[in-house]
């Protein structure tokens, strides 16, 4: 290993090394910064690596008072001929140790910058198994030396630990970018694992069997230094909401024509509907943003599943027609609990998604090929291991993306728990989902898609159901489904969101960093790893549309 | 392992009775580090410099940025030169003469640090330290040649010993025997002192216009006659002074004088010629600080000394421009200062503060050098 020392470790009486931590001073003209793994010797001829957390300067001036009146009384021209000693201090976290060795180091011990070899060392790269590591990126220390950073699977997609949740400012993050280079990764090197990801804006995920025209020569030399392919997405298939409108090929969606129209006639793309034969089980979803704490829907929807008055019904406009009779007054129903003022209200929520004919809600399945419609559910049940299903939602209305989103983690969780009758179910399902704070708001203690949520984070890493979710800011997400996920990434975030308690955990120093965290840097928190790690990873590798 | 006074009372058989080590340095930041210059010998009216003329001086008239200095690209100083100890009282004795008399043990250390002319940083050039035990001796105290024994046996210590010997020509009732052993003490650190004078001088690194600065005074009194040469590019800088020479015709106290003259910044006395000890001095004040930002009358002015060596020094004086030049790297010194952390911050000269800190970092812990004992 090489020794460049950058300075000593130094030990006070009012700040002792200890088994954890350690502070030392940097030579003056040397440049470090946090995140980066530095080396002390310890004891028993072994080698205590730490983590830069905190960067200080100071002066031999006790007050600022001091400065001015060494600036000869606020004179800005001054030149000090004997500049004034100060230091910067650097505070470091124990990493680990070469010899297990928890020691703290002593007064004076050199420090010096971990090379290639230390930083593997110092993060127990090598302690992931071959066949268990998943890139995570490149961890870059500010001496230049680049590391490749993995997941371990079993972590990442269980059995271990499961779940990853990206945070971050739209666009400064990169947090799509993020997880669909984890996704390729997963794509190459997990066997047996299918993804199903939700498109919810623009056509950020919609070209993703398509190679990235701007990827550089270098870009590529990134991804194979991960010892991953650069190339596009495999067996990806698309689903967009069906439309009535013929000339979007019956697609409503914002991909480009000439892609989707490819798409859609080789056979990679269906346009999904719900008929009311198929689906009425899931009306629950629908309503999962609306607030309804006296269980007044929930109610309602009860009623329309089992009660003998909608047992005839056989289309979403029969539902309308026979909801519409029940908000008269003086109906006798089998509920007497349920006012005609609340059905007047589940109506008027109902008529606002299904009063249009034509979109999404179908009476029943149309057999014209050139409409290519689908049951969403049924083709997710259908879903083999190396698939990517893309559904596209970004177009449809909040409640409809969450019908649709708790549609499919319904269908993957039934589908792993059994209820099909394939044998060749892939044995981990990745769900991706960005603005995971939509689906389960902090805000909102439970709800249907809570619930199947938790069901997932809670119970699906031995399932092998995982969810991969981002969102702007991490404090507005539910607690439990947060605070079951595995595996963290943080990307740049404002200020106020660094203050809540979500980041309470996360030393002040590097919470603070994370909100001067530059485009495509990542913080991420994973469990085999005893610190946070920044790290960069390689451009997207299919086409982003501008 | 071992302790000192176990080997002293070993050694010399002398009946000890320790003491858990009491700090006797006086950090009295007021006691004038001229203290050993003796009014009587000042003769009033001596000048040291030739062609003085109309008083006060002030050094940076024709200058171009007024009260500056020189910065440290013209400035003659380049090297600056503290020496420091930490003094205990660590036993008492009694010895076979019947005195009881106390044992003084202390760390001692020299440092010269030297200045970089293109970015102004400091850097240790030599540090020598020693630990001293401080032990009566002469007729009233230990029999010398048990010193010598005990000498010989704490040098060979893995951290070794120096034995200084106090009161080897008697203890007068009139002085304390402790101030006596802490003067024995101060002389040991001034051995060290001297000893990176002699090796500056040796390797040629000084020179009129690389100078070398002390903390006080330049009386090196244990300079043999014939190696004064040592102090040739030294000047000597005191934070703190007497104020009741007289150095002026009209007998005022140079206190007297310095307050109603030295108002600006880059006044100065004339030079005043002092002798001692068959030595003599070239001695000036200068104001360094306006006196408005100080809180006492006399804060910002420092006393300059230099020793005047060749024989037309010692006939007409140190020259004008001599003064004025020292004074104006003087003068560029101030910059910056330890405000807010010693009551002398307008008159600290702030790389002889760092040798200082410099020193102070090298010590040994109290605990660990009492531990010793």
């Amino acid at each position: 290993m090489s020794r460049r020392v950058i300075g000593k470790v130094s030990a006070t009486e009012s700040s002792p090394t200890t088994s954890d931590s350690f502070v030392f001073w940097l030579k003056d003209d040397e440049i470090v910064a946090p995140f980066d793994i530095v080396a002390a010797d310890n004891m028993s001829e072994s080698i205590t690596y730490g983590q830069i957390t905190d960067l200080a300067y100071a002066s031999d001036s006790p007050s600022h008072i001091g400065n001015y009146v060494s600036s000869d009384f606020g004179r800005t021209d001054e030149v000090a001929n004997t500049p004034r000693l100060g230091t910067t201090y650097v505070t470091a976290e124990v990493l680990t140790n070469s010899g297990d060795v928890y020691m703290p180091l002593r007064e004076g011990k050199a420090v010096y910058v971990a090379d290639e070899e230390g930083v593997r060392q110092a993060l127990g790269l090598e302690r992931i198994r071959e066949e268990d590591r998943v890139p995570a990126g490149f961890l870059t220390l500010s001496n230049g030396v680049s590391v490749e950073v993995s997941f371990d699977r079993r972590f990442l997609i269980g059995p271990e630990g499961a779940h990853l949740n990206v945070s971050g400012i739209s666009g400064l993050a990169a947090k799509t970018s993020y997880i669909t280079f984890v996704l390729r990764a997963l794509q190459q090197r997990c066997d047996n694992t299918a993804v199903v990801i939700l498109n919810v804006k623009g056509q950020d995920l919609l070209h993703l069997h398509e190679a990235n025209p701007d990827q550089t020569a270098n870009d590529k030399a990134d991804w194979r230094r991960c010892g991953l392919d650069p190339g596009p997405f495999e067996n990806v298939t698309y689903f967009y909401p069906f439309t009535a409108r013929a000339e979007w090929k019956y697609a409503n969606t914002a991909c480009s024509a000439e892609t989707r129209d490819g798409l859609l006639a080789a056979g990679r793309a269906n346009n999904f509907v719900y008929t009311f034969e198929e689906d009425k089980g899931k009306l629950d979803l629908l309503f999962s943003n609306v607030d309804d704490p006296n269980l007044t829907i929930d109610s309602i929807i009860d009623e329309i599943e089992t009660g003998s008055q909608f047992s005839s019904i056989a289309t979403w406009d029969d539902l309308l027609a026979a909801v519409r009779q029940r908000m008269q007054k003086g109906q006798v129903t089998e509920n007497q609990a349920i006012q005609a003022v609340s059905w007047r209200k589940f109506y008027r929520l109902l008529k606002l998604h299904m009063g249009e004919r034509g979109g999404l809600y179908q009476g029943t399945r149309s057999q014209a090929p050139e409409k290519r419609q689908v049951s969403l559910s049924t083709s997710v049940a259908q879903i083999q291991s190396g698939d990517v299903y893309v559904v596209d939602i970004a177009s449809l209305e909040e409640q409809e993306q969450c019908l649709v989103f708790g549609d499919i983690i319904k269908t993957v969780y039934e589908m792993k728990l059994g209820e099909t009758d394939r044998d060749d179910v892939p044995e981990r399902v990745v769900v991706f989902v960005d603005e995971l704070n939509k689906y389960a708001p902090s805000t909102m203690k439970s709800s249907p898609i809570i619930r199947d949520l938790l069901e997932i984070t809670e119970r699906g890493r031995s399932l092998g159901v995982v969810l991969f979710s981002a969102q702007q800011f991490k404090s507005a997400v539910h607690d439990r489904v947060k605070g079951n996920c595995g595996t963290h990434a943080f990307g740049r975030t404002n200020v106020t969101e660094v203050t809540k308690p979500d980041y309470r955990s996360i030393p002040k120093s590097s919470a603070n960093m994370m909100t001067r965290l530059p485009q495509g840097s990542l913080v991420i928190q994973h469990p085999p790893y005893p610190r946070l790690l920044k790290v960069s990873f390689p451009k997207p590798c299919y086409f982003q549309p501008k | 392992m071992p302790r000192v006074l176990d080997e002293v009372r070993a050694t010399t058989g002398v009946r000890l009775y320790p003491i858990r080590g009491v700090c006797v340095d006086s950090d009295d930041p007021h006691v004038p580090q001229d203290v050993r210059v003796d009014p009587s010998k000042v003769k009033a009216g001596m000048l040291a410099e030739r062609d003085a003329g109309p008083f006060p001086v002030n050094v940076t008239v024709g200058e171009s940025d007024p009260g500056r200095g020189y910065d440290r690209g013209r400035s003659l100083f380049e090297y600056f030169l503290d020496g420091t100890r930490r003094t205990f009282l660590v036993a008492e004795l009694a010895s076979s003469s019947q005195r009881y008399l106390p044992v003084l043990a202390g760390q001692i250390s020299a440092a010269v640090v030297s200045r970089s002319r293109d970015t102004g940083r400091v850097h240790v050039f030599r540090h020598s330290a020693a630990n001293v035990v401080a032990l009566p001796g002469g007729g009233k105290g230990i029999n010398q040649g048990d010193l010598d024994d005990l000498q010989e046996k704490l040098r060979r210590w893995s951290r070794p010993f120096e034995v200084v010997v106090y009161g080897d020509r008697g203890i007068p009732d009139s002085k304390q025997p402790s101030d006596l052993a802490i003067a024995k003490i101060n002389e040991a650190m001034q051995t060290l002192e001297i000893g990176a004078l002699e090796d500056l001088t040796n390797r040629n690194l000084t020179s009129a216009s690389t100078m070398l600065v002390v903390d006080g005074s330049v009386q090196f009194t244990r300079i043999p006659i014939e190696n004064r040469g040592w102090l040739r590019n030294v000047i000597g800088v005191s934070k703190t002074f007497r104020t009741n020479l007289v150095f002026t015709r009209d007998k005022r106290e140079i206190g007297a004088v310095l307050v109603e003259t030295l108002r600006n910044v880059g006044d100065r006395t004339h030079a005043f010629r002092y002798e001692f000890r068959n030595n003599a001095y070239a001695v000036w004040y200068l104001r360094i600080r306006d006196r408005r930002h100080t809180d006492k009358p006399l804060s910002g002015i420092v006393k300059l000394e230099r020793l005047l060596l060749t024989q037309d020094e010692l006939e007409f004086g140190l020259t004008t421009d001599v003064i004025n030049n020292v004074s104006l790297s003087t003068l560029g010194e101030r910059y910056v200062t330890p405000f807010g952390k010693d009551d002398r911050w307008p008159n600290h000269l702030y790389p002889i503060y760092l040798a200082e800190r410099y020193q102070r970092s090298q010590l040994m812990g109290e605990a660990q050098f009492l531990r010793l004992l």
